[in-house]
């Protein structure tokens, strides 16, 4: 159950992300400090779920395929940490300060990284569910309004690389 | 008081063997042949050499039958690249089969860095750098620390210096943690009153964010807790007088154990504008850890004030806690560490503040955007943006 569960968040957190990092300013302004190419992976402890995303033109592109070479490696340590991610019941940084997650690479790009994946999620999860992972609610502005309605339809459900 | 609550989950991990007191010095020999060493590289810097410390530890190594040494004491301030470089063929080239650190943070760190490059069998010592990407060592690294502050004789961090590129390397893993910790008084006596008092705060500093920090959990806050104690007990006599062994020692002992808390619950913005003020502005790490401490604890406050009203009791005793209504005890302890701060000023000259001529508005921003990418930031109770950074710093200056 967890498998599927990590492997569908995973694939959903993926396909958001090229279009969050087109359509929201601040991830396109970390993504600028990457070169063309750089390649973040985020994965599971021996069980082969993971979401690698690399950098194109400016904005994050969803691999599909398993990598092996990446800039950043994030592992998470066990399946169960990686379903809660996905049920956002533990954030990112949550995981990294109860030793859940073991960090591979510049500490500067796991930063961006987090700050990334944190934004990405503000688009994907509804509001109540935001509340266990982010000190700061993401605005509630017409804009943003409009940022989630795309992401969620061009990015997840059509799949479209944007 | 609430309850204690420790973290849904948490790991402690410190592998050093610590030697301590009286003639720890004397111990070397023997604590070296149990590694099976016996041709130690001994890193250290001039300031050591000239104060005799050296030779002392010199002599300890011929009585104990360890006769083939190789010493290198030109390690500059900011522990760099090329002496990494330099020092592990030295290390290759004499078949050197352990390393003997003696000094303050930048020894220790280029000590850490030539373990680095032996071990991992490379000279790009760069393609190395970050979180856990290198490779257990088989050779000993002993610590003789002559600061009490860096805490470093017990961390898994090591911070090189490219001055060509102009960037500080940062290294992290488990297999930088040393094997010995050795703390002999007659390591830090020497150490000048200023000097005590910028790595005393920084001892503090990591104290504090270690019992605050995201990572913090119960074996933590035991060794942070213990080293708030020992630095407000000692820190004042030992810059009063620095002969005085038993201050000198509760200093070595606190940052020790300040050292082993935060490499497990690890830092936060302090250290993160602190880095910043250092790479920026090149601001010493122990004035700007002084400087910072009292109002990143003033922005954290909303979230930490119950922790910082615990740590009163270390700081200030059982009988001004007691007293001390609970919802006050946290804004009494940032007044204590500023009194404290105000006493090594007049005491030692270290000034409570930044210097206005280097941080005007437009170096404040540049320190300030640097700070919120350093990694501690992820640790930090509560999260920071450039404009809050920018106004902290602001309240830091000198009018
Ligand atoms: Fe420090």
């Amino acid at each position: 159950m967890d498998e599927f569960l990590i492997k569908t968040g995973f694939a959903l957190l993926g396909r958001a992300a090229g279009a969050v990092s087109k359509y929201d300013q601040d991830v396109a302004g970390e993504l600028s400090h990457w070169k063309e190419g750089f390649t973040v992976k985020l994965e599971v402890f021996a069980s082969g779920a993971e979401v690698a995303l690399q950098v194109k033109n400016g904005k994050y592109h969803y691999l599909k395929q398993p990598v092996d070479k990446c800039d950043l490696r994030v592992i998470l340590k066990n399946k169960k940490s990686a379903a809660k991610i996905i049920l956002a019941r533990l954030s990112l940084a949550e995981a990294n300060a109860q030793n859940r997650i073991i960090i591979e690479g510049n500490t500067m790009d796991a930063m961006r990284y987090v700050r990334t994946m944190k934004a990405i999620m503000a688009y994907l999860y509804p509001f109540f569910m935001l509340r266990n992972i982010t000190e700061k609610m993401p605005r509630r502005t017409i804009q943003n309004f409009k940022n989630k309605i795309r992401i969620i339809f061009i990015g997840v459900i059509a799949g479209k690389e944007v | 008081m609430k309850s204690f609550q420790s973290p849904a989950f948490y790991e402690f991990y410190s592998p050093v063997k610590i030697l301590s007191g009286d003639n720890a010095l004397d111990n070397i020999p023997y604590e070296l042949s149990k590694k099976n060493s016996s041709n130690p590289l001994i890193i250290t810097d001039e300031g050591v050499s000239k104060s005799g410390i050296l030779k002392i530890v010199t002599k300890i190594l011929k009585s104990g039958k360890i006769k083939n040494n190789v010493i290198f004491d030109k390690t500059p301030r900011d522990s760099s690249l090329e002496v990494v470089q330099e020092l592990a063929a030295v290390f290759k080239k004499n078949k050197c089969d352990c390393i003997i650190a003696i000094g303050g943070g930048s020894v220790i760190d280029t000590a850490k860095g030539v373990r680095i490059l032996v071990t991992n069998r490379t000279n790009n010592l760069k393609s190395l750098s970050g979180v856990n990407r290198i490779n257990p060592s088989s050779v000993a690294l002993f610590i003789l620390p002559t600061t009490s502050g860096t805490g470093s004789e017990a961390t898994q961090v090591a911070v090189i210096s490219d001055n060509q590129k102009g960037e500080k390397m940062l290294f992290v893993s488990p297999y930088i943690y040393p094997d010995m910790a050795v703390l002999d008084p007659r390591l830090t006596v020497t150490l000048p009153p200023k000097l005590t008092a910028m790595t005393g705060m920084d001892a503090l500093t990591h104290a504090v964010e270690a019992y605050t920090c995201t990572q913090k959990n119960p074996v933590s806050d035991a060794f942070a807790s213990t080293a708030v104690k020992m630095v407000f007990s000692n820190l004042m006599s030992a810059v009063k007088n620095g002969s005085n062994k038993k201050a000198r020692m509760e200093l070595a002992n606190a940052s020790l154990l300040a050292g082993i808390a935060f490499s497990n619950s690890m830092v936060g913005a302090v250290h993160s504008i602190g880095h910043a003020c250092g790479a920026v502005a090149h601001i010493p790490h122990g004035h700007a850890m002084s400087v910072i401490l009292p109002e990143i604890m003033k922005y954290n406050f909303k979230k930490s004030s119950a922790l910082y009203g615990e740590l009163l009791l270390y700081a200030a005793g059982a009988e001004v806690y007691a007293a001390t209504p609970e919802k006050e005890r946290g804004t009494k302890l940032i007044g204590f560490i500023n009194t404290m701060k105000s006493e090594l000023e007049k005491k030692c000259g270290l000034s409570m503040l930044l210097p206005s001529d280097i941080f005007d508005a437009k170096m404040i921003k540049s320190v300030a955007e640097y700070a919120i990418n350093d990694g501690s930031m992820l640790n930090n109770p509560l999260e920071m943006t450039v404009a809050q950074v920018e106004k902290v710093l602001k309240n830091c200056v000198a009018k």
